[in-house]
């Protein structure tokens, strides 16, 4: 009787209810780290073509923006990728576990997420090496994309993205006009809540944005010693373990 | 959704109770209970289902969909709307083109060097003790900031808490999590001035975590550049002073305890000699821009602001 009263219907209801309340209670807290390293983490595979996704982007002799610079991206430039590099894992903040939404939700097992993303979890790569006019170069992977991706950078798609970051917010009014499209064609912004101010915007942009940086403010590092110019080592760590905690730091530096 | 999710909670609950308290025998009990249950139970699944679908969309958003022009249109609303809240400082002013080359300067060490159009610094006419970073690289830092700022190491490590988080994307971390227009909309409010729980010194309001960790990246990254990371703690301390706060409720009390402990495994515990330069360089960069008048104003609205806390 008991199993017939409370087995397989009850169990159900009470399955059911945990699955709903873990949903409800995942959809407050829990996309957070998962979301974090999902952004940005398709990294390619040896032999993959990938897209430069910004309106301009140098191209380095070595993986770090203060060596060489030996080119220049166009938005929109294919590149061969060679591999990945400047391998860092992530902070805390970013990380994964396999209680993370991303699959509790029953999407992804951790190793199907590293099959797919070609790495271990919670390892990041800061830089892509690809061949750059017969010779190998290093691009920042905040600024190369997959060209699924990349036919996505469309105005429409961010406007999509941008409202859909809405949910789970405070609900209140946010009407948006995205302000570019692909080729960087600005358009302009508003907000529905607050009277926003985007022509200083563009103006400040406009002004300061520096599609060389590397280049632009090399007498100014130089005369600063600073940068490259700086002559005091900082510890590989820093590079490998960007803001580990002490008891990371215990472990790594044993 | 989880207001949805209790809802439908709630309701299977009350139909199971519903349902015995109608019984007669134990045999109807059982049928009826099975029923109602099973009722339940088929809604709920059927809400489930389009939970999934929900949770489904908001996956294909976070997952591997979000480039750099995507980011720059987050940055560029939020930055728009922060700046409707209060105009730029000077704009037109040559400290802004140092603040340019010292916030690239730093940037260029991180991790995340580039962005869509290249990141881009500003000072923002607000005596709150306010900063922000912006996705896409859109920092932005309220005037009552530049009180604690006395070099340009200083003013680097300012920067450098900021470009910590645009690196760590804590900021696209606060859109996935559907914090970002909380956080905005605080800004906009300038919850500040009135002591409550927005941040009082530097940064956004991400939360403890994201703090922490970019007090230490900050660090690293000053390390990196060839700054003195020791400036971080001299502008703590400066705000400190000025404030009697560290910041909002955000920020845990030891924190530049915990700065100066991370300082020591970066080699970087005791201040480090600043070239003349430098100072010289932030000296006449800095003319003309905060004028005296203009250091008293943000001043005694410090002063007023700690007196209220």
């Amino acid at each position: 009787m008991w199993r017939v009263w409370w087995g397989r219907p009850t169990a159900r209801l009470f399955s059911t209810a945990l699955k709903v309340g873990l949903t409800a209670g995942l959809c407050t807290v829990g996309f957070g780290a998962a979301a974090a390293q999902m952004i940005y983490t398709h990294y390619p595979k040896p032999g993959e073509t990938f897209v430069n996704g910004c309106l301009t982007l140098p191209l380095h002799a070595a993986p770090t923006a203060l060596s060489k610079q030996i080119g220049m991206a166009e938005l929109g430039g294919r590149f061969e990728v060679i591999g990945l590099a400047g391998e860092y894992v992530v902070p805390e903040s970013m990380r994964l576990s396999d209680s993370d939404p991303i699959y509790a939700t029953g999407k992804q097992t951790s190793h199907e997420a590293t099959a797919q993303t070609g790495r271990e979890k919670n390892v990041a790569y800061a830089w892509i090496e690809v061949r750059h006019k017969g010779e190998a170069a290093f691009a920042s992977s905040r600024c190369l994309i997959g060209p699924g991706l990349y036919e996505q950078q469309t105005f429409e798609d961010a406007n999509r993205k941008f409202k859909s970051a809405r949910m789970g917010s405070t609900g209140k009014g946010f009407n948006v006009r995205p302000v570019l499209g692909r080729g960087g064609k600005e358009i302009g912004g508003n907000m529905a809540h607050a009277d926003a101010d985007a022509e200083s915007l563009r103006r400040l942009i406009q002004r300061h944005a520096t599609s060389d940086p590397h280049e632009a403010f090399a007498g100014f590092r130089m005369r600063g010693g600073l940068g490259e110019f700086n002559a005091r080592a900082a510890p590989e760590w820093i590079l490998t373990n960007p803001a580990a905690d002490k008891h990371e730091l215990r472990e790594l530096l044993k | 959704m989880r207001r949805r999710a209790g809802q439908l909670c709630l309701a299977a609950a009350l139909a199971a109770v519903a349902s015995l308290s109608g019984c007669k025998t134990m045999e109807d009990a059982t049928e009826t209970v099975k029923s109602s249950l099973d009722s339940a139970s088929e809604t709920l699944d059927a809400s489930f289902a389009e939970m999934d679908k929900d949770i489904q969309d908001e996956l294909d958003f976070l997952e591997q969909r979000i480039g750099p022009s995507d980011e720059y249109v987050f940055g560029y609303n939020w930055a728009a709307t922060f700046l409707g809240a209060a105009p730029l400082y000077k704009p037109g002013h040559p400290f802004n083109d140092y603040l340019q080359k010292v916030g690239t300067t730093v940037a260029l060490g991180s991790h995340a060097p580039y962005s869509y159009k290249g990141l881009v610094f500003a000072i923002r006419n607000d005596d709150g003790f306010n900063a922000a970073a912006f996705p896409s690289g859109i920092i932005m830092i309220n005037l009552g900031v530049l009180q604690a700022v006395h070099s340009e190491d200083e003013l680097a490590a300012v920067l450098a808490h900021e470009i910590a988080h645009h690196e760590l994307r804590h900021n696209m971390l606060s859109v996935a999590q559907g914090k970002s227009l909380t956080i905005l909309d605080a800004l906009i409010k300038d919850e500040s001035q009135d002591g409550s729980d927005l941040m009082e010194t530097m940064t956004l309001g991400y939360n403890r975590q994201h703090e922490l960790e970019a007090d230490r990246r900050g660090a690293e990254l000053l390390r990196m550049a060839g700054y003195d990371p020791y400036a971080l703690v001299r502008v703590l301390e400066a705000l400190e002073n000025k404030k009697g706060s560290l910041g909002g409720r955000n920020y845990p009390k030891a924190r530049p305890v915990l700065l100066r402990k991370h300082l020591r495994f970066i080699g970087a515990d005791t201040p480090a000699d600043i070239p003349d330069i430098r100072n010289a360089r932030f000296q006449r960069a800095v003319e003309g821009f905060v004028k005296p008048g203009d250091e008293a104003r943000i001043a005694e609205t410090a002063e007023a602001s700690s007196q209220r806390d």
